[in-house]
């Protein structure tokens, strides 16, 4: 039985019309990644292979990640490798970040210790955070604001205090039946209660993503 | 293109760096990567995006149509070494990822000589 965190914007629309493109081996997510819109599949003709075109990769891959440390299901080695190579830094600041050593991180990634809930947390909290450090939208609302006016700082609290409830209050889920496979699908020009067309946006959302919005 | 395992002189090639590194490094853009799961030779799309990102071109050739053809090469932290056989249009936004190989030696580290 999977658990699937499942993504659809139009509520009464696509999982029957929409064919989902499984990405988990080509993306080399140790969950399971399904893909509606933003990719196209075809036969190249002349090599008789099949290629793939995946519109903005690392804007999928940031929001995988995103997706990942989102969902309240422990923190697996794997998953660990997984996000450190989406976000490609370095294991030393990965531990530096959830203030740990290098070694003992090295030891979660290798699955023999497994982290603190508590670390956890923090984990998840700067994973988060950083995905968007490159996305261009973000800069590029940042820098407007910098140019118009501040954000209010009752917006800034209540921002603050969303993130808070978000990561420093999740409750972990160490438990779980080990069968129940991690998915998660991800939609790319689809907003809520979009026009039929729902042209592409240019951004990968997941209903997790929606959460944290 | 250098056929696939063949050695090559570690040299730097910045403009077609920087280019990829651009390319890849930032997200929300309207760019395409366009692959052949059969060529990626077990590599993840992941694991070639960070190569992009943290290694080095290795060998670069302007194609005879549009675009540049580049190698790159990255050496992680734990020894995993990837290699990645790119072809990259900038002025529409598509890199093809012709090929890539997980490399057994690692005589040098083109990364880390920067």
């Amino acid at each position: 039985m999977s658990q699937i965190a499942r993504h659809d914007f139009e509520a009464s629309g696509p999982p029957t019309t929409t064919s989902y493109y499984e990405a988990t081996e080509d993306l080399g997510t140790p969950f399971k990644v399904f893909l509606a819109g933003g990719v196209v599949s075809k036969r190249d003709p002349a090599t008789g292979k099949e290629k793939t075109s995946i519109a903005d990769l690392p804007g999928l891959i940031a929001t995988v990640v995103r997706s990942r440390v989102l969902h309240s299901r422990k923190l697996s080695g794997a998953d660990l490798r997984y996000i450190r190579s989406a976000l490609c830094m370095k294991a030393k600041v990965l531990a530096a970040a959830a203030d740990m050593t290098a070694e003992n991180y090295s030891r979660c990634e290798a699955g023999r210790k497994p982290m603190s809930s508590t670390t956890e947390k923090v984990y998840r909290s700067f994973v988060f955070l950083i995905t968007f450090a490159r996305d261009k939208g973000v800069q590029d609302t940042i820098k407007q604001q910098q140019a118009n006016s501040p954000v209010p700082p009752d917006e800034a609290q209540k921002a603050l205090a969303g993130f808070q409830k978000l990561f420093l209050e999740m409750k972990i889920s160490p438990i779980f039946d080990p069968a129940e496979q991690l998915e998660f699908t991800f939609t790319r020009g689809r907003r809520p209660k979009a026009a039929p067309c729902g042209g592409d946006d240019g951004e990968w959302k997941s209903d997790l993503d929606q959460i944290a919005a | 293109m250098p056929k696939k395992g063949v050695r090559k002189q570690v040299q730097r090639f910045p403009h077609e760096e920087t280019w990829l590194k651009e390319f890849v490094g930032f997200h929300g853009t309207d760019q395409v990567t366009e692959y052949s799961k059969d060529d990626l030779g077990g590599v993840s799309l992941t694991r070639i995006v960070e190569a992009i990102v943290c290694g080095a071109v290795v060998w670069a050739d302007k194609s005879d149509g549009p675009g540049v053809d580049c190698i790159v090469e990255h050496y992680a932290d734990e020894g995993d070494c990837v290699r990645a056989f790119l072809h990259f249009v900038s002025n529409e936004e598509k890199l093809t990822i012709s090929a890539a190989e997980r490399i057994e030696e690692s005589g040098h580290e083109p990364n880390r000589a920067a």
